[in-house]
């Protein structure tokens, strides 16, 4: 069986690359994408098996471009993790509530995160 | 002995007609007849005390006289403007500064006003004005927008009493207007710029979490030595320090996230149970510890032993936002070389919080508004110092917690501060 594709949406590169390393450590293959409709674009091309997606982001936001994968039959059953620097209480503000409920993500999680913790995340996502 | 009686009486008669004339100082001249004597004298008798009487009245009248100039330079003078309406809506007198404040260089043109057409902004206002001074018989600092003669919107502070008739029944009103126009501008402004300010700090906060989130995921992955081993002893140590200062970093930094929602309304409590004692009122101990020794006061802990015992159910971080603040201010106001106590209480329902101080203290019409927005005493030992936001926030906390603080003072020597929250 091959490595298992995640693509890494993030307009941070410290961010993508830290990531790229935490996941190739654990053999994971990465891209990186680090805009929205980039994310969007490369999820097309390259089919990853999941997404770790920021939310804050130039061109198109991760808000819109969870919205457009979930609403693409193409790309609606690949898992999304969120990476949120929004706020630590992300699921209980007003804000994120409004726009989390929209957000048809898998999970999410706060930053800074413990990679340890985005590892097992991600592995529970891949799983189902 | 006609003459003798006849000379008197003519004498007698002289002299009322001289007092009849104003000149008081007039005295009978008798030199004989026993009787007439008697009578000159109780003549004279009376036309002093009469002198006297008048004189009297003179200086009440002069007396009255100044009083009323006094006022009047008063009425005249005073900054506030001052005036007496009738209860349909027309002036009957006001002073100048009351035309001066409206823009109005003719006094009759500005009593000739129809008050609730062309003085008040919104028409409306006079009528709940009406109703809360006819209620009450009186209205304080009622806050109300006025058009000056230029249309400009001016707002005023009233301040007013209702005027009755023998038979009590109420015939207008009369009262002070205070400008406040520029008050409320310059709250405005400083409202803008905290706005602006808790913005800002949300975003720097949020933009932190950026280089935050690098700096974790590449310590904890060096110090799990899942990217190579890690050689040596110091570097475990150093590693595992880096990781403790980015977590106290992230720390400071939700705290100052959370605390820039305070504005908003979207700051939400997280209540978890803690020992207040151990997790807020010892480290502030070690932090104030200089700046406590620099005003040569100390910390006294009322019933230490209960206190430490004490866990409360409430947001760890917002209390300890009220106890900064409390502190803060007791070490800023507080006496040098004075006492600062910090005590608890509880009864049914509350837990009950102290924090006082020894020092000028605060008077006592004072005590309610020192937790309104942007409000700080005038204070010559430190002019402009804080950002007069620090009980209002205490209050603000206080309240999501559904409880209360409030403030005591004796003035010259104490004040303190207290705040209850409801037991769990």
């Amino acid at each position: 069986m091959g490595k298992k594709k995640i693509l890494v949406v993030d307009d941070e590169p410290e961010i993508v690359e830290m990531l790229r390393m935490c996941l190739e450590t654990a053999s994971y293959e990465v891209v990186a994408a680090y805009n929205g409709q980039e994310g969007i674009d490369k999820t097309k091309k390259e089919r990853p098996d999941a997404i770790i997606l920021d939310l804050m982001m130039p061109e198109k936001d991760g808000f819109v471009a969870c919205r457009e994968l979930k609403n693409d039959p193409e790309c609606a059953h690949i898992p999304i993790l969120v990476l949120t620097a929004i706020s630590e209480h992300f699921a209980h503000t007003r804000y994120a509530k409004s726009m989390g409920l929209e957000l048809e993500a898998e999970d999410y999680i706060d930053k800074p995160m413990d990679p340890n913790v985005l590892l097992e995340r991600l592995a529970k996502l891949l799983k189902k | 002995m006609a003459r003798s009686i006849s000379k008197p009486v003519a004498e007698l008669a002289h002299a009322t007609e001289e007092i009849s004339r104003g000149h008081l100082d007039y005295q009978v001249k008798i030199r004989s007849g026993d009787e007439f004597i008697a009578l000159g004298l109780s003549f004279n008798k009376m036309a002093k005390k009469l002198q006297k009487a008048l004189g009297e009245k003179d200086l009440i009248n002069e007396d009255l006289k100044k009083s009323e100039e006094k006022y009047r330079t008063l009425f005249e003078r005073v900054q506030h403007g001052i005036f007496i309406s009738t209860r349909e809506g027309k002036f009957i007198d006001c002073n100048q500064a009351m035309l001066d404040m409206l823009g109005y260089e003719n006094k009759e043109e500005f009593l000739r006003l129809d008050i609730t057409q062309d003085l008040y902004l919104n028409p409306k206002d006079r009528e709940i004005f009406q109703s809360l001074i006819e209620r009450d018989a009186f209205v304080k600092d009622f806050e109300v927008d006025f058009k000056r003669k230029d249309g400009e919107k001016i707002t005023i502070l009233l301040t007013a009493h209702t005027r009755r008739d023998e038979k009590g029944k109420i015939i207008g009103y009369e009262g002070l207007n205070s400008d406040i126009t520029e008050r409320r501008r310059l709250e405005e402004n400083l409202r803008d710029l905290n706005a602006r300010y808790l913005e800002l700090l949300g975003f720097a906060s949020h933009e932190l979490k950026q280089p935050t989130a690098v700096l974790k995921g590449y310590l904890i992955m060096l110090r799990d030595e899942t990217i190579g081993l890690l050689n040596t002893e110091k570097q475990r140590q150093a590693v595992n320090a880096m990781l403790r200062s980015v977590d106290k970093f992230t720390d400071m930094n939700n705290k100052y996230l959370r605390l820039s929602k305070i504005e908003s309304g979207e700051l939400e409590i997280v209540k978890k149970r803690f020992n207040l004692f151990q997790e807020v009122i010892n480290p502030m101990r070690r932090r104030e510890r200089i700046r406590l020794d620099k005003a040569k006061m100390r910390f006294n802990i009322e019933n230490q032993e209960d206190f430490e015992k004490l866990e409360i159910m409430a947001d760890s971080l917002l209390i300890e936002v009220v106890y900064a603040n409390l502190v803060t201010n007791a070490i800023k106001y507080g006496k040098e070389g004075g006492e600062i106590s910090l005590g608890f209480k509880e009864n049914e329902k509350s837990l009950i919080f102290n924090v006082k101080n020894e020092g000028d203290g605060i008077p006592q019409d004072k005590l309610e508004v020192i937790f309104k927005k942007f409000v700080r005493l005038v204070d010559e030992k430190s002019p402009l110092k804080g950002s007069g936001l620090g009980l209002y926030n205490t209050k603000k906390i206080t309240e999501i917690h559904d409880g209360r603080i409030w403030a005591e003072s004796e003035e010259g020597k104490w004040v303190n501060f207290i705040f209850a929250l409801p037991k769990d």
